[in-house]
């Protein structure tokens, strides 16, 4: 079928184009390696002028609050990086001027959305996980460094509903077609529902409902499970999945939808030019 | 559906564009007001005319990007709007020569990551990507493997028509390819055009100068203010001027509004229309009249007198041999608004 074959070529577009700008650019690559550091150090800074490590801890309901620090603000960037990845795409694009090339040369506009959405998410998974792996293996031991793997395994799994979200938030940006940043509060906004910083159950109701709605809390919850050494681990990571799951058949439904939507606004309108 | 004589046919195209809204009041600009030309295979065609007369907006509608309120437009025989994908296999477009690539990435890289999204793969891939970086001399230069960041203008519309060139298309729409281009690129994108078109490949360009349009097409239509105002070869519709007199009066002074004053007062004394070219650079202001023959010096006293009373000095004076500008400024101003240049 040709949307398959389109998706599979773009997928792998994607994947070429990315690891060709990280080779015309080292620095770049450098960078994206090494910002989890950053932010631990600076979530610990800040942390610690506001009350001890074991405080964090114990307000957040983890035991090994490094671990934790590093596994779910790793993911919770790189959840948070793929939807950015969409809400940026169509303005960013049309910026470049790539934009028209891509609508008018790809055989399916949904096809291309999911498959480069999926291939950007599965490249920032897989950066975050080579950054962190030898800090979290270095802290925790090699147990440490297994647990890691069921996280990315549940990050993978949860940035598939999250490609949905992206390309809804890629049809919002063209419809609204306002090109500064209208969707730039999206990213405070999922990082404050995360869970990462901020423990949910203190959020207002109505964002803890929303948060619920939101596949990055659960990531989130389950690299809480993996670094608390908690005995039922097994079946809390489950439910999770179960809900993961959920989400990904009905956000990429939503995102399919969309993006039919906005290859129709982008036609209407000329805005891809 | 999809067979034709005609590469192109466009029928009545009309669009238009609502502006404002969100806190401003909203206006619709009529980009076209009925477009409608013909345009044979194996030709290069060109759309010729002044900013903002419609020209991005055809082009846009013909590479299935935009949507027109009206009309039909027809690529190989599908349809614009209901055969879109037909009409995408076979044409190759530019929209503009300095954007529409990642900086980060090579002429090649670049090349490779569209060839990929367009559904090429493998060693076909790579194969067309070097063909078509031949055709449009990047090998030759060296250029293939520099950052689309680090290239010149020129090179970049070699890669853009590229780009074009990639799936190999029957039909290549190109908006002003060689606009900001320095003479030898200009020289160097209009001969490939040419190549192309003896190839067999029907090339449409949109242009606003005259010159490129005289000596690059077979077929020009001049389009002005979202209309078709005559359409020929170049040699029929010089036809129109052949027998007039183009005379060329440059005057220096302080000019604050472009010229509209000097304009309006010489369209009510020499009652025809009048073409200005003003450069801000040297405040010159380039008066360019068609007149008939023998009329030559009296027009040009009545310049002399116009430009006195409004204290501009006259710098030259001179008789041109008759061009597709002159053309222009006898059609253009029975047909749209002057656009001016
Ligand atoms: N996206 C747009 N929104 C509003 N007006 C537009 C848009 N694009 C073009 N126009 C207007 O439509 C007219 C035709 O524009 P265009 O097709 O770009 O002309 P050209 O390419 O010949 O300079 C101009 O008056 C221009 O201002
Ligand atoms: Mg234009």
């Amino acid at each position: 079928m040709e949307a398959v074959r389109a998706a599979l070529l773009s997928f792998a577009a994607e994947v070429y184009m990315s690891v060709r700008v990280y080779k015309n650019n080292p620095s770049m690559l450098f960078t994206s390696l090494t910002w989890p550091y950053l932010m631990v150090f600076v979530i610990l800074v800040l942390g610690s002028s506001y009350g001890s490590l074991d405080e964090f801890s114990r307000s957040l309901g983890v035991t090994n609050p490094i671990f934790f620090l590093f596994a779910a603000s790793g993911i919770a960037f790189t959840a948070v990086s793929i939807v950015d990845y969409g809400a940026s795409f169509a303005a960013w694009y049309r910026w470049l001027g790539v934009l028209p090339y891509i609508v008018a040369g790809t055989p399916s506009l949904p096809a291309y959305l999911a498959a480069s959405g999926l291939a950007r998410s599965l490249l920032n998974v897989a950066l975050t996980y080579v950054s962190i792996t030898p800090a979290v293996i270095l802290l925790g031991g090699l147990e440490s460094g297994v647990r890691m793997i069921i996280v990315i395994g549940v990050l993978i799994s949860g940035m598939i509903p999250l490609v949905g979200l992206a390309v809804v938030a890629a049809m919002l940006t063209v419809m609204v077609k306002v090109e500064s940043d209208v969707l730039s509060f999206i990213n405070p906004l999922l990082l404050l529902l995360s869970g990462v910083f901020y423990p949910i159950a203190l959020l207002p109701d109505i964002l803890e409902v929303v948060a619920a709605l939101v596949p990055i809390s659960y990531i989130v919850e389950a690299s809480k499970i993996a670094a608390a050494f908690e005995a039922a681990w097994g079946g809390r990571l489950y439910s999770i999945m179960y809900i993961l799951g959920l989400m990904a058949v009905a956000y990429n439904l939503v995102g399919l939808i969309s993006s039919l939507r906005l290859e129709r606004s982008i036609y209407l309108r000329g805005s891809a030019a | 559906m999809g067979s034709s004589v005609y590469a192109v046919e466009a029928e009545g195209l009309v669009k238009r564009y609502v502006v404002g809204g969100l806190m401003r009041p909203k206006r619709v600009v009529e980009a076209l007001r009925g477009v409608s030309f013909r345009v044979s295979k194996g030709i290069v065609f060109s759309l010729l005319g002044p900013n903002g007369a419609g020209k991005t907006t055809t082009i846009n509608i013909l590479a299935t990007l935009l949507e027109p309120d009206g009309g039909e437009a027809r690529v190989l025989g599908f349809d614009v709007v209901r055969e879109r994908w037909e009409v995408r296999k076979r044409i190759g477009v530019l929209l503009s020569v300095e954007r529409g690539f990642f900086w980060k990435l090579t002429a090649r890289e670049n090349l490779i990551y569209f060839g990929m999204v367009y559904g090429l793969s493998g060693k076909d891939l790579r194969e067309r990507v070097d063909e078509v970086l031949d055709v449009v001399g990047l090998n030759d230069l060296g250029a293939s493997d520099k950052l689309f960041e680090e290239m010149s203008l020129g090179m970049k519309a070699r890669l853009g028509l590229a780009r074009a060139l990639l799936r190999d298309p029957e039909v290549l729409l190109l908006d002003e390819p060689t606009l900001g281009l320095d003479p030898p690129s200009s020289v160097y994108v209009r001969k490939l055009l040419r190549s192309l078109a003896e190839k067999g490949k029907t090339v449409i360009l949109t242009t606003h100068n005259m010159y490129e349009a005289e000596i690059v097409s077979d077929k020009v239509a001049m389009i002005v203010g979202g209309r078709i105002v005559i359409e020929g070869t170049p040699q029929e519709l010089k036809k129109i001027v052949a027998k007039k007199v183009p005379v060329e009066v440059k005057l220096r002074g302080t000019i604050y509004d472009g010229g509209e004053g000097v304009r309006k007062d010489l369209v009510k004394v020499l009652g025809r229309p009048v073409y200005l070219k003003f450069s801000r650079d040297n405040d010159i202001l380039e008066v360019r009249i068609v007149v008939e023959p023998g009329e030559e010096e009296r027009v040009v006293e009545k310049v002399l007198r116009v430009s006195q009373s409004r204290g501009l000095r006259v710098v030259e004076a001179k008789v041109l041999e008759p061009s597709l500008e002159d053309v222009f400024i006898v059609v253009a101003s029975s047909g749209g608004k002057d656009g001016g240049g």
